[in-house]
């Protein structure tokens, strides 16, 4: 595939800031509205031939897929998911510092590469319901989206028929429903799960995966295959079955000949123009050669990752933008949030053991047990808001994890890892994390810059009395359906995960009705420079306790539809 | 379109914004990427201080680099933050208590992995001064230059430092600085300098 060369002179009608979920789509749908889109991606490009290590298995390595000793201690402390296989997906913690609060540390996941976490996301594609965008009517706390489920249902439709989105239709009131390829089947052991789930009353459904269960036109097209379970997506997934950007939003932009990709351009500010306070494009320092470049765009479309697209905006001041780009209202980079796990437990189920091992693990799935607390009068708490779903699953894995809670060496020891082998359950919990304005990220006011010099982000963050208490009930909850289940040697989880560790950080640029009370409208706008649209999961209100990717990329594409009608109206 | 072919840059001289290091014993060493080379540098501090409020050490910056071993003495590297440690904190040397950390939990909250009392420091960023380039051999200019020193220790020395190091934090950098605290960490990270 060809790419232009991308110029200083030339005027885009759009400059895209960042390749990931939101950015590629952005890109996508820009391009195919006819819009001269300049996308710039702050890490390298990639060679999916090259790069991706979908069929390699970690006994290939002599380092088992662990990589060499200390790389990821002393190089990439921060990239919890990266393995010796996909550590060049993430970005070198060396180069990328930011800042915590004494005793109040942060886990911070970053990809700077074409197609940023697309590369390696856990692929769970749920919808919100008015459950979570009117949040604040159902208890009170915080305040709703500006947007309705009804307003957002077309998007998340359009988003799953490209995506792909393999799941059931489950018909849940408070998780919605979508245009779902088939299934992935549960195993022997989720089925007991779900038995189980069921008999206390909560449901169990197979999770909503962005995998091509099957193949239809808009994916054969760009030459994206059936996945063939080989369970190895954070690798890298040659055959497009997996969704990201490179296999599937890219190459669509790239086809209608208005697409010009730079990469290794890393965005330091957002350039204003001094009469009308409007974005006239931006500021990059080539990652490589420290050159530096501006770029001119009607449009300026941040999608750089929620903190990332904060942090550029923060550091975009002018005299019309004094604290920041879209910061008058004081709210930019406040109420960050990111979901909470680590509580769960797991087990054994004694039916399962001693069985014959068989490829389970392939389709990296499990199964998902939907939100059950604070739906309703009836499942209301009073110990805290909002809910928490479970994710989780029984599967035999190619690694067997068992040895590590049997107690014992020897024959006896292997006689028993084998016999367990094959009987693991597990739920962990994914849970909403309550917006409060004083957690929140700034630039560092000690001074700290990253590898270019650009001003880096110190993160406030810590998790309140309402995630200890949903926390505590989640851990009950998942020995409860465990003990149901009938399995043995039930360990209960009761720590929080460190804020950041679950990789949905959302809100910071939060969308909303008042000016004075957030950052963007309910079109992902900025109120302050009508021509800057913020369209990653820095939008946020709250985080629901689902996984936040679908509604990022339904906002992405009604967003693009709605600038536009306004470019057309001459709006912008 | 995924394989552009990266512009290579002029020979201008141009601003060094930071350098990696690891704390090894007592000093914090690293590389340097010059093109295709690596110098080696070293920074050994000697002494530690409160000044304005934040703790500065004071010590000896080395490059080495084609044999030859160039040397800036009296550096002085202020912290300007850090950032907090993941997982399993380190431990408290014989005979100190862990809590000089804080309490347990930061004001009640929920423990999570490295937080409050268990929390330490992960990385600290310095700002160096004064340093030159010409004079360490280094083609850059280095009259801002950050000194990013992730705490991974693999020894002894290491590990009582990044103990002191994250009392000497959470007393000076918390939203309640204890100058007690500080005054007895900064004499603590004296000691291990002069060993």
């Amino acid at each position: 595939m060809q790419t232009k060369q991308a110029s200083s002179r030339k005027i885009y009608d759009a400059i895209v800031i960042g390749s990931g979920a939101s950015g590629g789509m952005a890109a996508k749908e820009l391009t195919e509205r006819g819009f001269e889109v300049l996308l710039l991606e702050a890490g390298p490009p990639i060679n999916p031939k090259r790069e991706f290590s979908m069929n390699k298995f970690s006994f290939e390595s002599a380092y088992r897929g662990y990589g060499p000793p200390g790389w990821k201690a002393n190089e990439q402390w921060q990239q919890d998911t990266a393995g010796e296989f996909s550590r060049h997906f993430y970005i070198k913690d060396t180069e990328h510092p930011f800042t915590t609060d004494p005793g109040k540390p942060f886990l911070w996941v970053r990809a700077r590469i074409l197609g940023g976490k697309t590369l390696h996301w856990g692929r769970l594609s749920w919808r919100f319901s008015d459950l979570d965008f009117k949040a604040a009517s159902h208890d009170g706390f915080d305040v709703d989206w500006p947007i309705s489920y009804k307003e957002i249902e077309p998007y998340y439709d359009k988003a799953e028929e490209w995506v792909g989105v393999a799941g059931n239709r489950d018909g849940l009131w408070w998780q919605p429903d979508g245009k779902f390829l088939p299934a992935i089947p549960l195993t022997c052991g989720e089925q007991k799960l779900k038995t189980a789930t069921e008999g206390l009353g909560w449901k169990l459904i197979q999770p909503r995966l962005a995998m091509l269960t099957a193949v239809k036109p808009q994916h054969r097209k760009y030459g994206r295959a059936q996945c063939h379970y080989c369970g190895s997506c954070g690798n890298g997934c040659s055959v497009g079955a997996m969704f990201n950007s490179i296999s599937s939003t890219l190459p669509a932009a790239n086809e209608t000949g208005r697409l010009t990709l730079r990469t290794n351009s890393i965005v330091r500010h957002i350039t204003v123009d001094n009469n009308t306070g409007k974005a006239k494009g931006v500021a990059v320092v080539d990652r490589l050669t420290y050159q530096e470049l501006e770029f001119s765009g009607k449009v300026v479309i941040v999608a750089g990752s929620t903190l990332e697209s904060t942090r550029l905006l923060l550091n975009s001041k002018s005299r019309q933008h004094p604290n920041g780009l879209g910061n008058s209202s004081g709210v930019l980079g406040h109420y960050l949030v990111d979901h909470f796990g680590g509580t769960g437990a797991s087990g054994f189920l004694p039916m399962l053991a001693g069985r014959d091992p068989v490829n389970e693990d392939g389709k990296s799935s499990g199964i998902f047990v939907p939100r059950f607390r604070n739906l309703d009068a009836a499942t209301k708490q009073q110990k805290f808001l909002r809910g928490y779903g479970f994710e989780g699953g029984s599967a035999i894995g190619a690694f067997p994890g068992v040895a590590r809670r049997i107690e014992g060496f020897g024959s006896e020891f292997k006689k028993q890892v084998r016999r367990w082998y094959t009987a693991p359950v597990a739920l962990t919990t994914r849970a909403a994390m309550l917006s409060r304005f004083e957690n929140f990220a700034e630039i560092d006011p000690g001074g700290v810059v990253d590898a270019w010099g650009i001003p880096v982000l110190r993160i406030h963050i810590q998790h309140s009395e309402n995630e200890r208490e949903m926390g505590k009930d989640a851990t009950a909850s998942a020995a409860e359906i465990l003990k149901k289940a009938g399995a043995e040697n039930i360990t209960l989880s009761e720590n929080l995960t460190v804020p950041g560790r679950i990789i949905h950080e959302l809100g910071t640029a939060r969308m909303g009705d008042d000016p004075k009370k957030s950052v963007l409208n309910k079109w992902n706008q900025v109120w302050d420079a009508k021509n800057v649209f913020v369209t990653d999961g820095a939008a946020f209100v709250n985080s629901a306790n689902q996984n936040p990717t679908l509604t990022i990329l339904a906002l992405t594409i009604r967003a693009c539809e709605y600038l536009t009608e306004e470019m057309k109206r001459g709006n912008l | 379109m995924f394989t552009q072919t990266p512009k290579t840059s002029g020979a201008a001289i141009r601003k060094l914004h930071s350098v990696h290091s690891l704390l090894i014993g007592r000093e914090f060493k690293g590389e340097i990427e010059v093109g295709k080379a690596r110098p080696a540098f070293t920074y050994s501090p000697v002494s530690a201080t409160v000044a304005n409020g934040k703790l500065e050490l004071t010590g000896r910056f080395t490059v080495k680099a084609a044999g030859q071993v160039r040397k800036s003495e009296n550096v002085k590297a202020t912290l300007l933050a850090t950032q907090g440690g993941l997982t399993t904190a380190p431990q408290a040397p014989r005979g100190i208590e862990l809590t000089l950390l804080g309490k347990i939990p930061t004001d009640g909250l929920p423990a999570t992995d490295a937080t409050g009392g268990t929390g330490y420091v992960g990385v600290m960023y310095f700002r160096l001064s004064p340093l030159n380039g010409r004079t360490l051999g280094l083609p850059f200019d280095l009259s801002a230059v950050q000194l990013n020193g992730r705490l991974n220790p693999v020894d002894e020395a290491a590990r009582v430092l990044q103990f002191w190091y994250s009392v000497a934090v959470r007393a000076l950098y918390d939203s309640t600085p204890d100058e007690s605290l500080a005054a007895k960490s900064v004499a603590e990270i004296n000691q291990l300098l002069k060993v």
